[in-house]
């Protein structure tokens, strides 16, 4: 692939002409590391595809299919495996670190089967199921997303302290979330991921005549930690209540702000190793928050800029 | 620069009767009896195979 064989094509500058197409992912990555971005884009690790990735694309997938109407309920489960099964055919897999593959299989089969109780009791009338938007942000710059879920709320929403945050015919998204940790309340009131998502559905909504959005949120599947599929620990393979947050306009200006500056750094070719730590590196492997982290040069804040391009051994001499 | 929705998706709208099931069978991976895929009014007589 042109990819691997040239590395050189990607870390040249982008010319001015050209259009910047970014993604909710790498500017999440952009978040942690400039550099992360690059060696990412230059696929210095192996592109075995993750097992984590192809569990929640076939539990997106039976979601989508039960929200559709496609599949019902007692048909998830079954589903979930059917599509675990075809996307792990004929690929290289990386194994998760915690989990077996029979393992992540009980969990996606309960994960699934628990979805139509648990979207029923939410009370909300899809509108957009796995929606595609890209914004103009700038002259040549854009975000490419894809959203989950956007729906209208058909029975007043309440806070864990009984205040009434959304009320009948509010616009709220949501993004399907599957971990074993569950996601901070600090990232679902700040991460940019939910801002862009915000900023989308606030467009349409305008250009629709429907309510802006009132709420956003991740809607979380618990992937607990077991190590054998007979644990009774599976059982703990349950739904999340979602923790609803809302996006203001300056959070809104900060993430476009920030989606610029990615940009222009990729137009530039610049990849500077400047991790954006206030108290920490997340540089270090300890951290588990670098994923290249075993490869990039320790210690060197400098950063790359090299207008002719760069070659491999640039990056992971 | 102002931001602006360049693409978004149509707003769902639930399905029924031969939608549905053709909808269906297409995310499924499904392949329909003949009799629902083809009707007659789908024949093109000036297509080329």
């Amino acid at each position: 692939m042109a990819i691997q064989t040239t590395p050189t094509s990607i870390f040249r500058p982008v010319p001015e002409d050209e259009d910047i197409s970014l993604s909710p992912s790498i500017i999440n990555d952009a978040q942690v590391c400039m550099r992360l971005v690059a060696y990412k884009r230059a696929r210095v690790k192996p592109t075995a595809t993750p097992q984590n990735l192809i569990f929640g694309v076939a539990l997106h997938w039976v979601i989508e299919g039960f929200l559709k109407g496609y599949i019902t309920e007692e048909q998830m489960a079954e589903r979930f495996t059917q599509k675990f099964t075809e996307c792990s055919v004929g690929k290289l897999i990386a194994m998760a670190k915690t989990k077996s593959r029979e393992i992540q299989e009980k969990i996606g089969e309960r994960l699934a089967a628990g979805f139509p109780a648990y979207f029923n009791n939410l009370g909300l009338r899809p509108l957009i199921i796995e929606g595609r938007f890209r914004l103009k942000i700038g002259p040549r710059e854009y975000i490419n997303l894809v959203i989950d879920f956007v729906g209208v709320a058909t029975k007043p929403i309440y806070d864990p302290n009984g205040k009434l945050i959304a009320d009948v015919g509010d616009t709220v998204i949501l993004d399907w979330k599957t971990a074993s940790m569950a996601a901070g309340d600090l990232f679902v009131q700040c991460g940019f991921q939910l801002t862009y998502y915000w900023l989308a559905v606030d467009l349409l909504c305008k250009q629709m005549g429907l309510r802006p959005p009132k709420l956003c949120g991740y809607a979380e599947g618990h992937k607990p930690n077991v190590s054998k599929v007979d644990s009774s620990s599976l059982m703990n393979a349950v739904w999340r209540p979602i923790t609803w947050a809302k996006r203001r306009t300056s959070d809104i200006e900060e993430a476009v702000d920030f989606a610029l500056f990615v940009a222009r750094r990729l137009r530039a070719g610049e990849f500077h190793r400047a991790p954006h730590m206030g108290f920490n590196s997340p540089c270090e492997t300890a951290t588990g928050r670098c994923d290249v982290a075993g490869v990039c040069i320790d210690g060197d804040l400098t950063g790359y800029v090299n207008t002719k391009g760069y070659a491999l051994v640039d990056l992971v001499a | 620069m102002e931001v602006q929705l360049l693409e978004a998706p149509v707003l769902w709208e639930p399905l029924a009767g031969d939608e549905l099931d053709k909808a269906r069978a297409a995310f499924l991976g499904e392949v329909l009896p003949e009799s629902t895929v083809l009707e007659a009014s789908d024949l093109d007589d000036d297509a080329p195979f």
